[in-house]
């Protein structure tokens, strides 16, 4: 069933495109970006059982090495991406075996403070990073192998090639070893630990991977909009991404995938003010919260079953009206 | 020359923020043994188990496992020299099948071979007797069917030694009876068993040797007869247990 509407939804993006507007594939490219995000945090709540408010920091880093590296230095897309991405590795790996280690609450704080620290330093290391102005005239990614992506559509398909590619990964790492002992850690720590497995090890893992899919979409950021800001790159990015996680559905890979799509087109359908949107993201998660537990995934599932239930007769009776 | 004992606690003890709550505890536990440590209430054997677990740092004292020092170790690396243990009252992944409960200290293990895997599995479930509820959920079982659960999962990668944290907890006089002959399979399979309980009369009937703790001491160790007629754990248990 998931698989056939899986079909059917990457046929329509692969074949649509072509025919719509060039703003309406600059949206589907920012979905696709969302996309990636709420995937790296869809995976952080979802499979270690952390919250991490300074997600945006590692998007942020991807988004400013690889920028930095090619505008700075002439390196191409194509280098800098990887280097991006093992630069927001590294720091993962660091922040994870520091702060892992704390609790609860202590660790969503550490968190915080380290997106806090990842925006300051963006915001005022002028020399390097052009301080609140930023960086601007960010060029598309160069051709490789004959490819053109100068144009709109064809960053669109190397974004849908990198979120289908990064889905696919995430897919096959949850029902990996390295997935499944994040579930048994997220279901309960200690017994894990007593049962044998490397606490400390396995989520920071886990941190890592979601880091690399936040760095994956960094990278993207700086071609999709041509600038980059360390405005872009704070704790409101982060909720932005942990309410994808809520609103689509905790715990899935399909949840951050809808979730980001609502939160993208939603605002556009609704002209939603900007100065606005911190407001929207927090109602949101309240009504998330409180209404849909298993988020837009469990709704649907619920709805599937409801409708598959629907043409036996028996169990419920006649439904009146 | 004798061999050494499988386990070794020496002058172990624990202070809580001033409290002493294990002080100067010493005592083995050989191969092919079932040990039970008693006490009364706040004896300190709750204690003395989670430190020999490695759930807690010892504030002073050894603890030999095989003739290896495992204070100071993480839980995985204890578990990886063959110390395996269960807690107190049930505690499963509750999200997970029986059988993937079961994986899990499999997975653990790096390079695990899939073939001896699935066949440990099977082999445990029989065991424990949950080889029908293999698909289950594991929080959807009954109490009784999870505590066997733990049990299984702490079996899974073959321990050297097996805690046991009240086996008999909140089991009627038949359930405790089973309980205690499931410990004695275990240690027929090679296993030595340590458990801390508060069922005196279940302990005597299972255990080769007894550990009396009294106010973080010990004041008695023996066999269950000798055990039983020790004018010190007599006194201990006065007022606090008539059962002893």
């Amino acid at each position: 069933m998931s698989r056939i509407a899986a079909a059917v939804v990457l046929a329509g993006l692969l074949l649509i495109p072509p025919a719509l507007d060039s703003y309406q594939v600059y949206l589907l490219s920012l979905t696709l970006v969302w996309s990636l995000l709420a995937l790296s945090m869809g995976l952080l709540v979802g499979f270690v059982g952390e919250i991490n408010f300074g997600q945006a920091g590692f998007v942020g880093i991807a988004a400013y090495v690889s920028s930095l590296l090619r505008i700075d230095f002439g390196i191409s897309f194509w280098l800098a991406a990887p280097v991006a991405l093992a630069a927001v590795v590294l720091v993962a790996a660091l922040i994870g075996v520091i702060t892992l280690r704390l609790r609860g609450p202590f660790f969503v704080l550490v968190t915080l403070a380290f997106g806090e620290i990842v925006r300051i330093v963006l915001a005022n290391w002028q020399d390097v990073t052009n301080g609140p102005i930023g960086l601007r005239g960010i060029a598309p990614p160069e051709g490789l192998f004959g490819i053109d992506f100068a144009g709109k559509l064809a960053f669109y398909y190397l974004a849908l090639v990198v979120t289908v590619a990064t889905s696919v990964a995430l897919a096959v790492i949850v029902r990996s070893r390295t997935g499944r002992l994040l579930v048994a850690l997220r279901e309960d720590e200690l017994l894990a630990a007593f049962v044998g497995v490397a606490v400390m090890r396995q989520k920071v893992i886990g941190l890592c991977i979601s880091a690399v899919v936040a760095g994956l979409g960094g990278v993207l950021i700086g071609p999709l909009l041509s600038v980059i800001s360390p405005g872009q790159f704070t704790i409101f990015a982060s909720v932005d991404m942990l309410v994808m996680v809520i609103v689509g559905g905790v715990g899935t890979l399909s949840g951050p995938l809808i979730g980001a799509v609502f939160l993208v087109y939603v605002p556009e359908v609704v002209q939603f003010a900007h100065e606005y949107r911190p407001v929207l993201m927090g109602a949101l998660l309240i009504l998330a919260t409180m209404f849909l537990p298993g988020g837009l995934v469990g709704l649907m599932r619920a709805m599937v079953a409801r409708g598959g239930v629907r043409p036996s007769v028996g169990a419920g009776g006649v439904r009146g009206g | 020359m004798a061999a050494e004992p499988l386990l070794q606690v020496a002058g172990l003890g624990k202070r809580f923020a001033g409290l002493v709550a294990v002080d100067d505890v010493s005592f083995t536990a050989d191969r092919g043994e079932i040990v039970g440590l008693i006490g009364p209430n706040g004896a300190g054997k709750t204690t003395t188990f989670n430190l020999v677990s490695g759930r807690f740092a010892p504030s002073s004292g050894r603890i030999r496992l095989d003739g290896i020092d495992i204070v100071g170790l993480r839980p995985d690396r204890i578990v990886a020299l063959g110390l395996a243990r269960t807690f107190q009252g049930t505690r499963i992944f509750p999200g997970l099948s029986v059988e993937e409960n079961l994986r899990i200290p499999l997975l653990a293990r790096a390079g695990a071979d899939e073939r001896a895997a699935a066949e440990r599995v099977r082999e445990v479930l029989a065991f424990v007797g949950l080889a029908a509820l293999r698909d289950s959920i594991g929080g959807s079982l009954a109490y009784a069917h999870q505590s066997l659960l733990g049990i299984g999962m702490a079996l899974m990668r073959r321990p050297a030694l097996l805690l046991l944290d009240e086996p008999f907890a909140g089991m009627n006089p038949a359930e405790t009876r089973a309980a205690a002959a499931m410990v004695r399979r275990i240690r027929a399979e090679g296993i030595s068993v340590l458990l801390v309980e508060h069922d005196v009369a279940a302990v005597m009937e299972t255990c080769d040797r007894i550990v009396v703790l009294n106010q973080g001491r010990k004041i008695a160790e023996g066999t269950p007869g000798e055990i039983h007629r020790d004018p010190a754990v007599i006194e201990a248990y006065l007022g606090a247990d008539v059962d002893a």
